[in-house]
């Protein structure tokens, strides 16, 4: 009887701790998807996105949810927006004229 | 060639697109034709997710390993901004930084969550080489990653918009590399098809994709190469594969790492 309890409080708690971490990722993807859109502030969206994802991941391998699943679905866009919109693979040149301008 | 399409007025660079289109690709065999049956779908996804995560950041510090000591040089002419910040993080990687960022990825996805390392990896090598052909593919729209000046027919201009050299033609070797690793994709999806000791795959990728990155690091051009020792950091790394890759292509002698 108690052995069984405490195999329910630990399902409980493991539940919990998804929910938690399914709602911070559902957040960080909704907060990521809205950072896309302001110039630099895609850069904030990329590290949003990346946490918001691996948390979404983490709480649907705890406990499967749908709030999970909207996290991982929202950070996977804001990072694919990001990597469309503003990452581009430009030689160190550019870079270098960029912070030396102005001399 | 195009650097940058517009769509209802937006700028989208090609190179970001065409990386996306890749990864797309690429995640869509990996999902629908796996290698090693019995994984489930979604674990193949999350440790997609992992490996890509792990790709842009392994990328990104490789690329800032091999480019701050060269922006040392300048460090009397450097203004500090916040551009200068977000430019240096948004401009430029290196693609072995991230195929070893991507493996140890999938490697943390799978202690945490207890799945054999080498049967969700062995599911994601024989489409590494598919994504790098569409990257490559990009990286000729952007004009990164060019070859040496070579004459017409074998030189191209590129687009005045893009980050290559003007008034000049240059051997596009992003094309080259496309073609090679399009051939490494198929040879390797192939070979993943019988039944592999754990390993294999991973091996004769290292093996395979370390050759052609040696031997086409000659033709390029572009400034940052990170030269020691008259070798590019990329060719380094080829060499290190080769062995690494050797050791792998035997086989574990454990099926369940």
């Amino acid at each position: 009887m108690s052995e069984n309890n405490t195999q329910e409080n630990g399902i409980q708690a493991k539940s919990t701790q998804g929910n938690g971490k399914a709602t911070a990722s559902l957040v960080l993807g909704i907060i990521a998807v809205v950072c896309v859109f302001f110039g630099y502030g895609a850069l904030l969206g990329i590290i949003l996105g990346i946490i918001g994802l691996v948390l979404g991941i983490n709480a649907k391998k705890a406990a499967p949810s749908g709030m999970a699943t909207a996290g991982i679905v929202l950070s996977i866009i804001a990072i694919v927006v990001c990597v469309i919109g503003f990452i581009a693979c430009v030689a160190c040149v550019g870079i270098l004229g960029s912070m030396t301008k102005g001399f | 060639m195009l650097p940058f399409i517009y769509i209802f007025g937006i700028k989208i660079s090609m190179y970001g697109l065409l990386i996306v289109l890749g990864v797309a690709m690429g995640s869509a065999v990996a999902v629908f034709f796996p290698s090693k049956k019995g994984v489930p779908k979604q674990d193949v996804i999350f440790a997609i997710c992992y490996a890509g995560i792990g790709a842009i950041l392994g990328a990104k510090i490789l690329y800032l390993i091999v480019t701050i000591p060269q922006l040392l040089n300048y460090k009397e002419q450097i203004v500090f901004s916040w551009e200068l910040v977000y430019e240096l993080i948004a401009y430029g990687f290196v693609f072995y930084g991230g195929l070893i960022g991507g493996v140890l990825f999938v490697s943390i996805y799978a202690l945490n969550y207890n799945l054999h390392f080498f049967d969700l990896i062995e599911i994601l090598v024989p489409v590494v080489p598919l994504i790098h052909s569409i990257g490559r593919l990009g990286c000729f729209s952007a004009g990164c990653c060019y070859g040496k000046p070579m004459a017409p027919p074998f030189g191209v201009q590129f687009h005045p918009e893009s980050v290559a050299p003007k008034n000049i033609t240059l051997f596009p070797i992003q094309l080259l590399e496309s073609v090679l690793n399009l051939i490494l994709f198929i040879v390797i999806f192939v070979y993943s098809r019988k039944d592999r000791r754990s390993g294999q795959i991973l091996g004769f990728y290292f093996i395979g994709y370390g050759i052609i990155r040696f031997i086409l690091e000659y033709f390029r051009y572009d400034v940052v190469r990170g030269i020691f020792a008259g070798l590019s950091v990329s060719q380094w790394i080829s060499i290190l594969l080769f062995p690494i890759g050797l050791y792998f292509l035997r086989g574990m002698k454990l099926n369940k790492v």
